[in-house]
């Protein structure tokens, strides 16, 4: 009879427990529980369930009430394992990186004495207390705790299988809990479904096989007390540990999932394989035979292809020189300027005769110009400003289909001590290794201004590197290399370089068939009225005027029709209504330009070239 | 067949002791002889697991062991030094072990060439030089090379790491194994690391790194910093004796290390910080820069590096001391993937 009045009892009260938690269990589908709860409240649906059927308080089939069970812990692994963070816990592969970074895998939240102050344990205990005959199943449930395998023997097999399982659904309970509550959520999910996952696997043994050793269930564990057992003497740790340790630490101040900002590096996530520790013997570091093989030889094969292909594209001239500043004279290489016709140059026939013998005639022949028949190595152009030298330069440039440099002081120097130097010697490797070339420095006496003592140490240094590259003990004969000068100040070129410039072309101020040729084609575009005579007469004044100022004489002439138009009919005037360029307007026009050479200036240049110059005749 | 099999473990047997043999011996061996199995593990415990270990110290030392007795001291050196040739031998062989001895390469080329082909092995080479002038990035990158395969320039060996001012980065490891081609996870696993926390713990981790060293093959052991727990666990000249004394304790532990190091082939690489000195020489000095530790120092270590910063990411190595090494400078640069040498 009261053991009738204590089933009944039980029974209210396990029914009481049960109905609290489905009640959770349907809030939990409804409200937005973290998914630590929701599986904090699946598991003690299982608990209770599993705790109830085994120890008979409910009169059901065990059948009916395993089926129950399996339908929740079904549930409760699917938070548990789910990858999303956001519905489930992910916890699989914390528990292998906790394994693997040798974390302590067994809290001390495991203890028994920890387990008797939860919620579940107690009402437990109290549901058993009520019960004289269940008093002895408290014993056997602490007994079980401890995994001890006595008890089964007690018992029958089912019983047996059951109990253990209960036992390992008992210690995961404070987890939850005191996750939910104080805990910081790092390491408890990791230990809680480490054992979960480990659960499973047992679970489906459990059920087939009855007779299990206790000690086979709890592989991880002792394994994990193995490598305590060893840890705590040695200090030290490898390398992966440490990484993962400080990726660990780095993590702690966000939030507890890992996934997102995991370690990219140096842990196999989801994978319980073994890591070395440091007690294992050295291995080679170098990659499995294959890969390894295909990567090394890659990675040779790269060196090797790199190297080849520097050594293509660095000519050995080159090789001492820094790229960069063969980056910098590659880029004064001029290919694309205005072409310039030999007759876009009026007059000066023998300037132009002697050019073209210089250079381009031995582009057209190279066999015949050799040894002693050899190109010059250098020509200077002197002569008044505004006498057509830069155009000389720019009409070599596009006649001469050679690699055309042009060089100002602004290219070579540096602010850097030496480096000055080492761009001359850069600038003629380069010339070099693009041969046919020509160097054209126009305002020579920048450069190669004569050396004294007064001026200063670097200055003089580039123009000895300049010298000596340009006719010095590392030259070769064969290098069809020209380097053209330009200057108006040829007296102050330094006489070394004097002697290395062999050609010295004097181009004087334009004569009167120059002049003529000069209004010829620059008037050739404009709409006339000039008659022959008239440009002779501007011919004949126009004495002692340089190239330039006959281009600027027409400019201005050809400003004069614009200028008799009255001030509002700017606006309105079509292009072919204003008049043709008359004599008057160059009356006018002489009045404003004057030549800008004196005469002293040329006497200066006349008596240059007589001693040093390459006369005509 | 299984005779077969037998004669197959036999001979695999008497490869292993032949390799035992060439390599060290274990303490195990001197078992027998009127000395305990126990008597061994005391022995062992103290952090000697290699007979040569014992037969270098001297008897007093072995008497500070719990347990040893000084009758038992002094059997167990004699025994020890029954199997260790103690005496002297010629020049040629010195010259043939010598020439048997690894380097290690430290990935730059112009340093290779200064330092005679690398860190050498069987010897302390201590590093020193200010902050940001590439002492730890230079050991770091040691880590990598020294678990080459030897014709490779490393050492085939793992690398054993006493970390004192917290500046150990294993992502470092990592860029560098990058560039050697080596797996990444490997190589971090052939590392050991040891964080030191004061100058006594920092002896007490030398004795554990011995014992590794017995268990397995160790190319390279580093600590970085060698002074810098001196330099604050001891103050004023009221203890620079004790200081002093202190680390020549630890430096002969690790020339004890060094000296095993025929045995092991373990290269001892300690880094050194500076000090300026700032009374009256220093104003005809231009660089017035020592390294700490004083004379002990200098004269535990077998070849010393000086270390500068150069123009940018360049550093400057000048041979301060060496037996054999000329005085003289390289450029190295510290890249991305490691020590390297300068694009300059």
């Amino acid at each position: 009879m009261s053991n009738l009045n204590q089933t009944s009892e039980l029974n209210a009260n396990f029914q009481h427990i049960f109905e609290s938690l489905m009640f959770e269990d349907i809030k939990t589908t409804s409200g937005n529980l973290n998914p630590s709860q929701k599986a904090d409240i699946q598991r003690k649906i299982a608990a209770q369930l599993y705790y109830s059927t085994n120890s008979g308080d409910i009169d059901e089939d065990p059948a009916v009430s395993l089926t129950l069970y399996n339908s929740y812990i079904h549930k409760y692994f699917q938070i548990v394992d789910e990858q999303d963070l956001s519905r489930g816990l992910d916890s699989y592969s914390k528990g292998a990186l906790a394994l693997a970074s040798s974390f302590k895998n067994e809290s001390k939240q495991w203890s028994l004495k920890d387990l008797r102050n939860t919620s579940i344990f107690q009402t437990l205990e109290n549901d058993l207390s009520k019960t004289e005959g269940t008093m002895k199943n408290i014993q056997e449930f602490e007994k079980t705790l401890e995994f001890s395998v006595q008890l089964e023997k007690n018992k029958n097999e089912e019983e047996k299988s059951t109990q253990l399982q209960v036992t390992k659904l008992k210690p995961c309970e404070p987890e939850f809990k005191s996750n939910s509550t104080q805990k910081p959520p790092i390491v408890y999910p990791q230990v809680k479904c480490f054992n979960v996952s480990e659960r499973r696997a047992e679970d489906v043994t459990a059920k087939k096989n009855s007779t299990i050793n206790p000690q086979i269930r709890y592989p991880v564990k002792s394994e994990v007390k193995v490598d305590e057992t060893v840890k705590p003497n040695i200090p030290f740790r490898t390398a992966k540990e440490q990484l993962i340790f400080d990726q660990k630490k780095k993590n702690a101040g966000g939030t507890n999932n890992s996934t997102s900002n995991a370690p990219s590096y140096g842990c196999r996530p989801k994978s319980l394989g073994q890591r070395r520790g440091l007690n294992s013997p050295f291995i080679l570091p170098i990659k499995d035979a294959k890969s390894n093989e295909g990567e090394n030889n890659g990675v040779d094969k790269k060196k090797i292809g790199n190297n080849d292909e520097q050594e293509k594209v660095v000519d050995e001239r080159l090789k001492n020189i820094e790229p960069r500043m063969v980056e910098l004279i590659e880029n004064e290489i001029m290919d694309n300027g205005s072409p310039v016709n030999w007759d876009d140059i009026a007059g000066l026939e023998f300037a132009k005769k002697t050019i073209q013998e210089i250079v381009v005639w031995p582009m057209l022949r190279p066999d015949i110009f050799t040894g002693l028949r050899g190109p010059p190595r250098g020509i200077l152009l002197f002569g008044p400003p505004g006498t057509g030298k830069t155009l000389i330069g720019k009409c070599i440039a596009s006649k001469s289909r050679s690699t055309f440099f042009s060089i100002s002081a602004s290219s070579l120097t540096s602010k850097w001590i030496g480096e000055g130097e080492k761009m001359v010697r850069a600038l003629f490797a380069v010339a070099r290794v693009n041969q046919p070339s020509v160097i054209f420095i126009d305002e020579i006496d920048s450069l190669l201004s004569q050396r004294s003592e007064s001026e200063h140490e670097s200055s003089r240094r580039i123009k000895t590197e300049f010298l000596v590259q340009l006719d010095g003990a590392t030259t070769s004969q064969e290098d069809r290399l020209l380097v053209v000068g330009a200057t108006n100040r040829p007296q102050e070129l330094d006489e070394a370089a004097r002697r290395r410039l062999v050609k010295r072309l004097y181009i004087p101020l334009p004569e009167f068939t120059a002049r003529k040729q000069i209004i010829h084609l620059l008037m050739a575009e404009q709409r006339h009225v000039l008659g022959e005579d008239e440009i002779a007469d501007i011919c004949n004044r126009t004495d002692g005027y340089s190239c330039a100022d006959m281009t600027q004489l027409c400019k201005e002439a050809a400003y004069g029709p614009i200028r008799s138009i009255a001030l509002g009919d700017i606006e309105h005037i079509s292009p072919d209504q204003v008049r043709p360029i008359t004599n008057e307007d160059f009356d006018a026009a002489l009045c404003q330009v004057r030549a800008s050479v004196s005469s002293q200036d040329l006497d200066l240049y006349e008596d240059w070239n007589r001693r040093y110059g390459s006369a005509a005749k | 067949m299984a005779t077969a099999l037998r004669n197959l473990n036999e001979e695999e047997e008497n490869v292993v002791e032949a390799l035992e043999q060439t390599v060290f011996s274990a303490i195990s061996k001197l078992e027998g002889n009127g000395i305990s199995g126990a008597d061994i593990k005391k022995v062992q415990e103290a952090g000697y697991h290699t007979v040569e270990s014992v037969a270098y110290v001297p008897k007093k030392t072995l008497m500070t062991i719990k347990g040893v007795s000084e009758a038992k001291a002094d059997k167990i050196i004699a025994e020890a030094q029954k199997m260790v040739p103690m005496g002297f031998s010629t020049a040629t062989e010195y010259h043939q072990k010598r020439a048997e001895l690894v380097q290690v390469t430290t990935g730059s080329k112009e340093l290779d060439k200064l330092l005679g082909g690398g860190i050498e092995t069987g010897s302390i080479t201590e590093i020193f030089g200010e902050f940001r002038t590439g002492k730890t990035q230079l050991c770091l990158t040691l880590a990598v090379t020294c678990q080459l395969p030897i014709d490779s320039g490393g050492a085939e060996g793992k690398w054993l790491y006493i970390d004192t001012e917290g500046t150990f980065r294993p992502e470092r490891l990592l860029a560098v194994a990058e560039r050697y081609g080596l797996s990444g996870s490997d190589v971090l696993d052939n590392v050991a690391c040891a964080r030191a926390f004061n100058t006594d713990h920092q002896s007490q981790l030398l004795i554990q790194a011995s014992a590794m060293m017995a268990d397995s093959r160790y190319a390279l052991l580093i600590v970085d910093s060698a002074t810098a727990l001196y330099r604050t666990d001891y103050s004023g000249r009221g203890e620079l004796s004790a200081r002093q004394m202190h680390l020549a304790r630890f430096l002969r532990m690790l020339l004890r290390l060094a000296d095993e190091v025929a045995y092991f082939g373990v290269a001892v690489v300690i880094t050194n910080q500076v000090v300026a000195q700032v009374d009256g020489a220093a104003m005809f000095a231009a660089d017035p820069k020592k390294p700490i530790g004083g004379n002990i120092m200098a004269h535990a270590s077998t070849t010393r590096l000086y270390l500068r910063k150069g123009r940018g990411e360049t550093r400057i190595c000048k041979i301060y001391d060496s037996p054999c090494l000329p005085e003289s400078e390289a450029m190295f640069a510290i890249l991305p993937d490691g020590i390297g040498d300068s694009k300059e």
